[in-house]
């Protein structure tokens, strides 16, 4: 059974670099060395047999299945380079995370101690040494009993005894009939290797064409049974609860383990009581800072968490994982929601109780327009998250406060063609949504403001979709 | 090495994949629709910006209203709001950094009335 396939695969990265013509496939039970010198195209290769890259032409199966579905990822662990996991997840508790996206793991204490982590239970990333990290990576590759396992330059930054770890590991997997593709050029290990392998294959750039070839294939040993191997198909449907279930609590713990952030949610709100206690302003007052509260969590809470955790790398493993994009965000949003939640009420509850807000009866509609509202805008800050930087994030958000306001009411000197445009604005239709919740004077197009929301939400939507699909999200 | 090609792909394919105008994609079908339908409504309000032509009204025949409009409020307003934008280019947290914009908008507020 062929567990990766490249049919004449090709991908121009650049003027003088791509991969030409790649076919290979790689058989139940082989133990693969890829070579090549530094540039030669090896990791490019790797992007594509997960599915973090697309072939500009030509096929590639994994498993039987394209790279780009999730289920493909079922039974494949990989070793990669530039990924971390999130740095306030404890290593028990990111192994458990890992196993809820497999639909047959092993426990996490069999995880653990098939890697020897099992006093390190409690220890966040940030405090393993390096062959400790290198161990759980292996641990993750490892959390389904995978029937293939894909290495990058597994040992390139470990020391001696840590490359004896490694070793022991992979021929671990060899004696379970693990199918391994491993990505190396350490002449340190050449015996080890030797030992092992049983086909090797070298990519070489030309410099002249500027592209990167299969220039040897080479069989070296035998193939091994994998007749010690569990089947079991991985056409099952994805149980999309538990995930998002684990997915949610991750998410949490990675909130209340920043209690500076949570300060900032509890404090923000309570500047409400620097409003003035005036009966013709108050209630304006009120809305305004409630809106302006919500848009900067939804926006800047969501972007900057999915930036920072696209640039350290996170985003990377996830998509290495059978875990499908819509529970990562899925979580994401929900958090995000619970976060606006506790900060509207804290806004309402001391606007009416501090400063003595009346409603008439009305808190609910304003509770629901303003939470429903800013869908689109928490939407928006998913889109952000995935084109920018974290810096750039947090500015853009900087920058939508003015516009949010301006567009909602603050009278600023701009010509009147310029003001022609603010009904464009979904800042506009957000502010006469929640004017029209509390009763106020408005524009009387409901139902043109809720259009134009839920338009926006489906724009932000896209954009988000194109932004994730995009190559360079990985690559950067 | 494996044999040669068994599949080929027209040269047309390349790079299809990962373009914003691959017209296939449903997704870009559905947006290019919605970007059309935009731009026929600001057709529309602008050529009957100023006339008693009213369907939707909104930024054409009325004048939106503002609701901020004492020169001594928008000036803590103004004050906040560059604060707040300021510091998020020194990279504070926009959370913290409105926190600190609402702080100036009651200072500012407190001294100019």
């Amino acid at each position: 059974m062929n567990l990766i396939e490249l049919n004449n695969v090709s991908k121009r990265l650049s003027q003088s670099f791509g991969l030409d013509g790649i076919s290979m496939t790689i058989k139940q039970g082989e133990f693969v060395i890829l070579k090549g010198k530094n540039g030669s195209g090896k990791s490019t290769l790797l992007n594509m047999i997960f599915g973090l890259d697309r072939p500009d032409s030509g096929e590639v199966k994994l498993d039987g299945r394209s790279p780009q579905d999730p289920k493909s990822k079922n039974r494949v662990g990989a070793v990669l380079q530039t990924v971390t996991p999130p740095k306030d997840i404890k290593v028990k508790e990111f192994v458990e995370l890992w196993r809820s996206y497999y639909p047959k793991p092993l426990s996490t204490e069999e995880i653990l101690h098939a890697v020897d982590l099992k006093g390190k239970h409690d220890y966040f990333f940030d405090k393993l040494s390096g062959g400790e990290k290198q161990r759980l990576y292996f641990a993750l590759a490892i959390a389904d009993l995978p029937k293939l396992l894909i290495v990058d330059e597994p040992t390139k930054e470990l020391d001696a005894e840590g490359k004896q770890d490694f070793w022991e590991q992979i021929t671990r997997c060899r004696e379970q009939g693990i199918t391994i593709l491993m990505v190396t050029n350490e002449s340190s290990d050449r015996e080890k290797i030797e030992a092992l392998t049983t086909r090797c294959i070298t990519l070489e750039w030309n410099k002249e064409d500027g592209k990167s070839k299969i220039v040897a294939d080479e069989i070296v040993g035998n193939i091994t049974s994998s007749a010690n191997q569990e089947e079991y198909s991985t056409d099952e449907p994805q149980n999309f609860i538990p995930m998002l279930l684990r997915q949610t609590w991750a998410e949490s713990l990675k909130l209340f383990r920043n209690p500076i952030y949570l300060l900032g949610i509890l404090l923000l709100p309570c500047m409400v009581v620097f409003l003035t206690p005036d009966e013709n302003k108050v209630n304006i007052q009120l809305l305004f800072f409630a809106g302006i509260s919500l848009l900067t969590f939804a926006i800047e809470r969501i972007g900057s968490t999915v930036a920072n955790e696209r640039s350290e790398g996170w985003l990377k493993l996830l998509r290495i994982s059978p875990l499908p994009p819509t529970v990562y965000l899925a979580a994401k949003i929900l958090i995000s929601l619970a976060i606006l939640i506790v900060n509207l009420l804290l806004i309402l509850y001391l606007g009416a109780w501090r400063i003595g807000v009346q409603a008439d009866g009305r808190w609910v509609t304003i509770f629901s327009s303003l939470i429903l509202g800013v869908i689109p805008f928490i939407i928006l800050g998913l889109a952000l998250g995935y084109l920018f930087k974290p810096k750039s994030v947090n500015v853009i958000t900087g920058l939508s406060i003015p516009f949010a306001l301006f567009t909602c009411g603050l009278p600023l000197p701009a010509p009147k063609s310029v003001q022609d445009l603010i009904p464009f604005s979904p800042f506009y239709h957000y502010g006469q949504l929640v004017l029209w919740s509390a009763g106020m004077e408005y524009d009387n197009y409901l139902l043109l403001h809720m259009f134009w929301l839920v338009w926006a939400g489906c724009i932000f939507g896209f954009l988000a979709v194109w932004a994730y699909q995009r190559d360079e999200v990985v690559q950067r | 090495m494996e044999s040669q090609p068994e599949k080929s792909t027209s040269p047309s394919q390349a790079g299809k994949n990962t373009s914003l105008f691959d017209f296939e994609k449903p997704i870009v079908k559905v947006m290019g629709v919605g970007f059309l339908f935009i731009l026929l409504i600001t057709v529309f309000f602008t050529i009957t910006r100023g006339s008693d032509f009213c369907v939707f009204t909104i930024g054409s025949c009325t004048d939106i209203s503002h609701r901020v409009n004492e020169p001594m409020a928008v000036v803590g307003v103004v004050a906040g709001v560059t604060a707040a934008v300021a510091l998020t280019f020194i990279e504070l947290p926009a959370a913290m950094a409105v926190g600190v914009g609402v702080l100036v908008w009651w200072l500012v507020n407190s001294l100019v009335n």
